[in-house]
Order: structure tokens, then sequence, then C-alpha cells
């Protein structure tokens, strides 16, 4: 605990452990990169289960272990460079086009293998300088659950995970060969390796025994297949020094068969160090040998050379669709806002000068405006006084035309003493000779049309000259309006 | 979201997500501070022009149908003049008096009492004044004058008539309440 804090405080902690996994085997390098210097190297052969089947319980073991009994108290980033075993690599010779367009084409053709895989994949790519109009890319696949896993790994060892990357482009960078043309030839155990490199890339891959002719012989096919391949003749080897089967060939140039090559022994370059106690230059060779890839890992995280690097990858699903669409996204809500204000305010100005076009007009109409003010002013007086004017003609009883009814209606024989109204009630008193005077009467007035109801109401006998006196009850209005 | 931090799990994407979200959060601030007020006004203005508009459509088409306005003037002037004289807005019944009285000197009718009642309202832009009148002539000379009352300038509404006879003259005796209304304009 005091150490974590001691090491907390003295933020020492920017040193890099490099994971390398060659098959069963684990080859771990603690990279300085403030010193360019290898601090430590340690090999561990995993449990057959755990490197074939990718167990993280055992693998964050080991790595613990490991941390613990070397006591790497000031490593805080992380590396993993992983075997072709578990990659898919492939090489493209693509048309030069824009980066959008390239990223699409190699999209494309990884989803083509992907899709023979039928499994989920993270994939990453470098492109080399074009010639001749074509552009080399390297495409690495690698199924999104072991990326999934190493992340983890890095989470739970409380370490920054820098880089996931391929042993040959690490080995390419430890070379400081990233766009060259060379093979690399490394000793295994119980055969040897060669690799051709075409432009930093591993493009051809052959093993044989470990024997003088059998290296010759792999080294003369690997040269004449990546003559006819890609048109390259291959002169620089790279080779370990550890190799006992290549006796006779010395560093620098070497007639091999019927090739010329130029031998390289793999060794710490002036820009990188071995930290550690005295070796002897045969020694240190084969530990340069060892520790190229995990070293090599290490240096392209930490000077940032181009390369492969899975954690900048997204899978060939929809992940890579979301994340590129999100600046999209966010570009595109703010543009969109600020055009909506935009265009709103452009709206209000607009508006606002039309009504003070329309305000202009008003005014020069200024008398206009009064006259209809007036005229407005005194439709509506007129049309109040008319109404009322109206209502009031229509309960109007227009006594000229009543009076002027009873003179005509009366007939002879008949005669008015009395006229009486009461609101719209109208009692006529009169006297006639016989009853059929004041029918005649009655049926006259009724004909008029100016009474709705007529009616004879009270009949009184007056005395012996045969006079009688007679009512009529009448209401006004015609007999419609009932 | 978190499903999407799990899954993208490094820094890029978070920062991705928060500048999204960021822009997200101006972009609401923007809207409810600036956008939508400017809208309301946007609304408030189209409003007010279609108001405008509407209002100048009308003096426009005022102006093309009243080119002649002194004459439409003059004429709607008359008519108010003349409705103010059916309803007026006094009467003095001082000043109606003579008037009826030679009215009656000129039809040959007497005019026996003139006797001013309370006045009341009728309805809500009226007020009634009445008047009882009793008056003797001639059935034709009565009915002359009654003619004359019913289509004077002032408008008079005849009510509660009693009409009587005398049989040896042959005369009649006419009473009515006369109903003038007054126009009550607007306080």
């Amino acid at each position: 605990m005091i150490r974590k804090l001691v090491k907390n405080l003295s933020k020492k902690d920017n040193d890099i452990l490099c994971i390398a996994f060659s098959g069963s085997r684990m080859e771990a390098a603690v990279f300085s990169p403030a010193d360019k210097a290898v601090l430590k190297f340690m090999q561990k052969q995993l449990p057959d289960t755990a490197a074939e089947y990718w167990d993280a319980t055992i693998l964050q073991q080991e790595i613990e272990l490991l941390l613990v009994e070397s006591k790497l108290d000031t490593v805080g980033r992380l590396v993993f460079v992983l075997d072709t075993g578990s990659i898919f690599l492939q090489r493209l010779l693509l048309p030069k086009m824009p980066e959008a367009e390239l990223q699409e084409a190699v999209r494309w053709e990884a989803e083509e293998y992907l899709a023979s895989a039928d499994k989920e994949g993270c994939l990453d790519f470098c492109t080399f300088p074009a010639s001749e109009g074509m552009q080399p890319v390297l495409l690495a696949i690698m199924p999104q659950k072991l990326l999934a896993m190493l992340q983890q790994i890095g989470r739970d060892l409380k370490l920054e995970l820098l880089t996931v990357t391929v042993r040959p482009v690490a080995q390419a960078a430890f070379l400081e060969q990233l766009q060259s043309n060379f093979v690399l030839l490394e000793e295994e155990a119980e055969r040897v390796s060669l690799t051709a490199f075409v432009d930093g890339m591993p493009v051809l891959w052959l093993k044989t025994e470990k024997t003088l002719q059998g290296i010759e012989k792999a080294l003369a096919d690997l040269t004449e297949k990546t003559e006819q391949n890609y048109r390259i003749r291959m002169r620089n080897v790279f080779l370990t020094g550890s190799c006992a089967a290549i006796t006779g060939w010395q560093e620098g140039v070497n007639e091999l068969g019927s090739h010329q090559y130029y031998l390289h022994m793999i060794d710490f370059s002036d820009s990188t160090s071995w930290q550690g106690s005295f070796l002897e230059a045969d020694e240190r060779r084969e530990y340069a040998g060892r520790c190229m890839a995990a070293v090599g890992g290490a240096l392209l995280a930490a000077e940032r050379k181009t390369g492969i690097n899975f954690l900048r990858s997204r899978s060939a699903t929809n992940k890579m669709a979301l994340e590129k669409i999100m600046p999209y996204l966010t570009a595109g809500i703010l543009l969109c806002t600020v055009a909506l204000w935009g265009i709103i305010f452009a709206c209000n100005e607009y508006e606002e000068s039309r009504i003070n076009a329309l305000q202009q007009q008003m005014e020069a109409m200024g008398s206009w405006q009064q006259r209809y003010a007036t005229d407005q002013l005194v439709e509506r007086r007129i049309k109040e006084r008319s109404a009322q004017l109206a209502a009031l003609r229509k309960e109007q009883i227009h006594w000229g035309d009543m009076l002027e009814t009873f003179g005509r209606a009366v007939p002879d024989g008949c005669w008015l003493s009395k006229v009486q109204q009461e609101g719209s009630r109208v009692l006529l008193y009169g006297k006639a000779e016989d009853l059929s005077a004041a029918e005649n009467f009655i049926s006259s007035l009724q004909t008029s049309d100016k009474f709705s109801k007529v009616e004879l109401q009270e009949t009184r006998a007056r005395g012996k000259d045969g006079i009688m006196d007679y009512t009529i009850n009448m209401r006004t209005g015609s007999a419609k309006d009932e | 979201m978190n499903s999407l931090l799990n899954a993208a799990g490094d820094t890029e994407n978070r920062k991705k997500l928060l500048q999204l979200v960021t822009a997200a959060a101006v972009c609401f601030m923007l809207c409810r501070l600036f956008i939508m007020p400017a809208f309301a006004k946007l609304e408030r203005q189209q409003k007010q022009r279609e108001q405008l508009q509407q209002e100048l459509g009308l003096y426009q088409e005022f102006a093309a149908t009243h080119q002649d306005y002194e004459t439409f003037f003059q004429q709607q002037s008359a008519r108010l003049a003349q409705l103010q004289k059916n309803l007026p807005d006094e009467a003095v019944f001082s000043d109606l008096l003579p008037v009826w009285q030679q009215q009656a000197r000129n039809c040959g009718v007497k005019i026996e009492e003139v006797k001013l009642l309370p006045s009341d309202t009728a309805g809500s832009r009226l007020n009634r004044q009445q008047v009882r009148m009793a008056m003797a002539g001639s059935y034709y000379n009565v009915l002359k004058f009654v003619r004359q009352l019913e289509n004077s300038e002032n408008f008079v509404n005849l009510n509660k008539v009693n009409i009587t006879g005398d049989e040896n003259k042959g005369d009649i005796k006419f009473t009515a309440v006369l109903n003038i209304y007054l126009y009550r304009t607007e306080s």
C-alpha cells in the first residue's frame, strides 16, 4: 500500500509493459519511453488451454504474477502484441483514393472476409506509400470478443491499454523497417521461420528444418515467390544471431545460391538500448532477437508510429456507423438549431418590414380611415334607431286606419256608441236594429283583415223599439298573425 | 447510454458522447431562451400584419365604393337626422303642445285636455313620455287629426284609446294616451 502511495505520489508510472504472444509462449518487456530503454524482459510458457482458448482469468493471473514478482511498480501502461494465429492479416493493393473512400473500401473488403468467417470482428488497417497510382494497405482483423477481453484485463489491472497490435508489425517497428522490403529469419523450437515483408507488411511465410541447406533453399524460394508475386527482389535479411545452423553467414553481403543478400544481425538499434547489466554483443543480440516483438510493440505505442492498433478500430458491424455518426449528429444538431434561429430571426425582420409598409399605407389613407370610422359610427346609430323604430311600429295600432275601418264597416241599421282599448284588446259598444245587422258588422270587421279575432260578446235587447245593444270583442293584428 | 459506454469502453467514444450531450443541452437552452420567444414574436407579428391588411382592405374598399364621399355623407346624415326626429334625444312638451293645438285647430278639433304623465323606460335604449289627451269633434275631423298625429315627424303611439259618441250632435270624444319615445344615447 505504501509502495502504491509512493508510486502515486512520485507519478513514475509511465513505463510500458508489453506482452507479446507467440503460440503458447508469453513474452513480456518493460520499456521506458523516457530513456528509450528496455528495463526488463521475461518469458513464460502459458498452459495450453490459456493460449489456445484465450482464458482471460489465467492470462490476468500470469500478468499480475509478473508484475508482483518483478516488482514492476513503475509500469502504468500496457501493450498487447498478438500472434498471427489469432489475427487475420491481408495485404491489399487498392487504387489511390481519399481517406473516407479508402475506409469504405477497406471495410467492404473486411466484411467479405468476416462473412466467410461468420463472426464479429474488429478491424484496423494501415497504409503505405503509393506508387503508380496504387496504394498498399495492410488489413488486420481480430475477434471482437478477444479485444474486449484484453481491454477488460487492462481495466482490471488498472493499466492504461495503449495498443493491441500484431507480431509482424511490432517486429518491423523494432527493426525500423516499417516500410521496407526484407526477410526475417527466426529460430523456433524445432524449425526456422522465414517471413517476407513487402513495404513493411508480412506477405509470405515459410517454415523449414534447422539445417543450412533447408534455410538456404527456403530463402531462395521466398525470394523467387516475392519476385514473382510482387516484382520485388529481396536483398535484406534479418536474422537472430542464436541460430546455430547458420554457420558461415557473415554480417554484410553474402552470396547464397544465385542471390546476393545483405545479412543484418538483429540487435538493439542506436535509438533503443538495453538497460541492464553489461552484456557481450552475442548475448545482447540474443536478447534483442527474443524481445523483438515485445519491444517493437512498446515502440509503436510510445513513439506513436503508424501501424496496426485495434484500439482505434471499430467492429465491422453497425458500431462503426454509430461512432461515425456521432460527430455528424453533434454538428447537425448545432447547425440545425442555429439555422432555425437564423430563419426565425429573418422571418421576424421580414414581418416587421411588412408591418411597417402596411402602417405607411395606412397613414397615407388617414383621411379615409377617419371617414370610414365616421361612417361606421353613423351607420351604427342609424341601425340602432331604425331597429327601435321598427319594433315600435310593429306594435303600433294605427287608430287612423281603425277609425276609417269602423266607418266603412258599420252597416245600415247598426251604429257605434263607444270604442274602448285595453292593450291589444278592443271593445266596441253599439246599437243595432237586429242581430243580423250586428252580424253583418262583425263580418265586415273580420274581412277587413285588421283584426285577428272578432266576436260578438254580448247583446241586450233594449226596449220596445227592438233596438238591441251589442258588444263586440276584437284583437288587433291580422288573422295570419294568430 | 450505459450499454453504449460499456460497449465502447474507451475515452474517445465517451468524449464524442459527451460532446453530443453538451451540444443537445446547448441547443435546448438556445431554444428556450431565444428561439421560442422569437417564434412567439413571429406569431404576434403575423396576427398584427393580418389585422392591418384587413383594415387596410376595408379602407381601400370603402374608398373605392364611395368616391363621391360628400354626397354619400350627406345622404347618411339626412337619414340619421330623420331618425333623430322620429326618435329624438329629448322632447320638450312645451314645444309640442302648440304644434298639436295648431293642428287641432286646422282640423276643426277641440283639445279638451292635455296632461303630461310621468315618464318611464321602454326597453334598453328608450324613454317613454306619456301625454293624456282628450279631444272632441266630428268623426272625420277627429280622424284627420289622429292621422296627422300618427304621421308626425316625432313617432307617436296612441294607447288606451277611448272613443265615445254623442248621439245628438254626431260628434265623438276621443281620449288616448300619446306615447312619445326618446332615444337614450350612449353616455
